[in-house]
């Protein structure tokens, strides 16, 4: 309601509920005020007279008291007849230092008198009830006490008038303030319905060169004026702005235009870079790919390496038998041949077959391996792979890269574990972990040491590779996995190893790595793949 | 007259004088009783009627700070012993002094008291001027409403077993005594 009231639009309105709200207000202050103010003094003035009635009546009673005259008291009591309020008294004697019942007046109701009659020695009205017992002297010595109940309806009498009269007087003010704020508003108000005439006017027509004229004598004549004031300022403005804005209008287009060809250079630039990123791609395509075939071409020499001593010692073993049958077939011819001779032919020829035969299968057990290896990393097909067995042929293969070197590798591994894997990417994995060891981790090192050690659980085969070489620094090992980065640029280091290891073990081998390592401490890389056991 | 019939006369003459004997006893012992409870109330009476009363300081024993109560007459000690409790009393701040006199001495010597009290028979002593004279600065008590008609202050009367206070109007308009309203208001004025 009230905020409904709060929401009229009309200041006319508003100010005859303001006007009304105030004297509502102060009335009703006044009003409470003078209401409490009487009551209390009415209160007050009913306790003060029924206290001053009963100690009138407790001195009259005193005679009563002295002669335990019961109808001299009950004929006094009667004088209680005319105070209306009055419902019951009773007088009390004391017997032995107790007040004991001598007469007693009721009105209309019979009312028993409370045992504890000496408590309300205060005159004081509640709820329209009075209790008071006043004691009655007889030659300074209290003889005995007279107690009285009243109802004093006339407090409520009173009350209720006090508050028909407080009202009707408040509605009477109330309505005389309304009606002179009416009268009065329509006199204050009429240069503010001018003023907004001419604030609608201008508004409607954009005229901001109109001016005020004779709004009054008063404040509302300071407002015109200072209304003219803003008028001025507001055409001033007006017209900077309407400048402005065909300033930015006229920005606006050659800024449109600018756009335009900056979002064509832009999609040029778009276009050329994903050019280069497409190149770049291919590159690095292409280095990989060259890494894998250097790294096919390292295996490729180190199997003619292994394969050709064996098979040197097996054509020198072959040659020696050529020798000796060729010897044998002279001495055969001439009839030469002695027992001896022939039993030393028997045995130098075994010694040489035997020799050739074990150096040829040798050859023959390399080649297998090393085309198992060359397979393995020219595809990428599943297989069983016995780990251990594997690790040891691949280190095999890069016999020759280590042989000018004091270099050793150790393997741990469960000579059982065999699981499936792509054997090639597992291949390669190792062989770019030990290559880049030889190459920078024991650059300047004569012995350095590498050991890999296998683990593994029902799921997982985790491999710890762990050189003690030269280490790196923090800022390059966050690098490490990265392409292209080398700290051998143009000294024949592509930056591909660890990122293809990083790339085949996270994508090819669905597994992880991490590697941990400090300067002069070595590099140690975690590696762990699922495994699928055979 | 046989002898019988004698013996049966005798014992009617001993019963009858029995009866009479025992009935005149009977109501002497009570007269006696009313006498001494009528004494009993009296003496209260007037020892709390004493502290409704003001008397002109003239009269008032400033000196000692008492106030003297007459006896007039002779009293029978066991109404006397009623009185005598009554001495060394205080009231309105004063000591009640006790003076048992004849009404010839008092009238021959003068003498003062706030209070005289005296049966009816004394009070005969005094004429109507006397008792005028006396009872401008004295509180004459009696115990008849008699003593009233002759001209007396205040009667205490015993009715019905209830002690009554009387007074004459006439006689409490012409004293100097100041007898309290709410005294008044309680006694019956003649």
């Amino acid at each position: 309601m009230i905020l409904n009231l709060l929401k009229i639009k009309l200041f006319k309105t508003k100010l005859l509920l303001l006007i009304i709200t105030i004297s509502f207000g102060v009335l009703l202050i006044a009003s409470s005020g003078l209401f409490w103010l009487l009551n209390s003094n009415f209160k007050s003035n009913l306790e003060n007279n029924a206290l001053t009635n009963l100690n009138i009546l407790a001195y009259n009673l005193a005679p009563a008291i002295s002669f335990d005259d019961k109808d001299g008291a009950e004929e006094t009591l009667q004088a209680f007849a005319i105070l209306k309020h009055v419902a019951h008294a009773s007088v009390y004697i004391l017997e032995q230092k107790k007040p004991s019942l001598l007469a007693f007046y009721n009105r209309s109701d019979i009312h028993v008198p409370p045992n504890n009659i000496l408590t309300f020695s205060d005159a004081k009205l509640t709820d329209n009830v009075m209790q008071l017992t006043v004691p009655i002297w007889v030659d300074n010595e209290i003889r005995g006490y007279i107690y009285q109940y009243s109802v004093f309806q006339e407090l409520s009498r009173f009350q209720r008038q006090t508050i028909i009269i407080v009202s009707i007087t408040m509605l009477a003010c109330l309505v005389l303030s309304a009606l002179i704020s009416i009268k009065f508003q329509k006199i204050l108000l009429r240069p503010l319905i001018k003023l907004i005439g001419y604030t609608e006017t201008i508004s409607k027509n954009k005229d901001y060169s109109f001016r005020l004229k004779g709004i009054g004598n008063d404040e509302f004549s300071l407002l015109s004026l200072s209304f003219n004031k803003m008028l001025e300022e507001i055409e001033r403005r007006h017209e900077k702005q309407k400048n402005i804005e065909n300033e930015i209008r006229e920005l606006n287009l050659s800024l449109e235009d600018n756009v335009q060809q900056r979002t064509q250079e832009l999609a040029t630039s778009n276009e050329d870079l994903r050019l280069a990123l497409s190149i770049l791609e291919q590159s690095q395509q292409q280095l990989v790919e060259n890494e894998k075939m250097a790294s096919l071409g390292s295996l490729v020499a180190g199997v003619a390496h292994e394969i050709n001593t064996p098979l040197g010692i097996g054509v020198t073993s072959n040659s020696l038998l050529i020798e000796l049958i060729e010897e044998l077939d002279v001495k055969f011819i001439n009839n030469k041949i002695s027992e001896g001779y022939l039993r030393n032919f028997i045995d130098k020829s075994k010694e040489s077959a035997d020799i050739c035969s074990f150096n040829l299968t040798r050859a023959a057990e390399l080649i297998s391996g090393f085309k198992q290896i060359a397979v393995d990393q020219s595809s990428d097909s599943e297989r069983a792979v016995n780990i251990a067995d594997y690790i040891n042929e691949i280190i095999t293969s890069l016999k020759p890269k280590l042989k000018r070197s004091q270099h050793s590798i150790n393997v741990e591994c469960d000579k059982e574990l065999t699981v499936i894997i792509k054997a090639g990417l597992f291949a390669q994995v190792i062989t770019n972990l030990v290559m880049n060891s030889i190459l920078h981790a024991f650059e300047g090192i004569e012995f350095g040491d590498i050991k890999i050690i296998v683990t593994h659980n029902d799921k997982y085969v985790q491999i710890i590779y762990q050189d003690n070489g030269l280490g790196m620094e923090q800022s390059a090992l966050k690098k490490l996995f990265e392409p292209f980065y080398t700290t051998k640029r143009l000294q024949g280091g592509s930056g591909l190893g660890a990122h293809l290891v990083y790339n085949i073990i996270t994508q090819g081998l669905n597994g992880t790595i991490t590697a941990t390592s400090k300067l002069n401490s070595g590099l140690v890389y975690h590696i762990s793949f699922p495994k699928n056991v055979t | 007259m046989t002898y019988k019939n004698l013996i049966a006369n005798v014992n009617t003459v001993v019963i009858k004088l029995w009866l009479v004997i025992s009935l005149s006893l009977f109501s002497e012992a009570t007269l006696a009783n009313e006498e001494d409870n009528q004494a009993k109330l009296t003496a209260a009476f007037i020892y709390q009627i004493t502290k409704f009363v003001k008397w002109p300081s003239i009269v008032q024993n400033v000196e000692t700070q008492t106030i003297s109560l007459c006896l007039l007459g002779d009293f029978k000690s066991s109404t006397l012993r009623h009185f005598q409790l009554l001495e060394n009393k205080v009231s309105q701040g004063k000591k009640i002094k006790l003076n048992v006199i004849t009404s010839s001495i008092a009238k021959r010597e003068n003498i003062r008291c706030e209070i005289f009290f005296a049966q009816q028979s004394e009070w005969q002593n005094y004429t109507a001027n006397e008792l005028e004279a006396l009872s401008k600065q004295s509180l004459l008590i009696g115990s008849t409403r008699e003593f009233l008609q002759n001209g007396g202050m205040m009667s205490l009367v015993l009715v019905k077993n209830k002690m009554k206070i009387f007074f004459n109007a006439d006689v409490i308009a012409k004293t100097t005594i100041k007898i309290e309203s709410r005294l008044k208001a309680l006694a019956t004025m003649l």
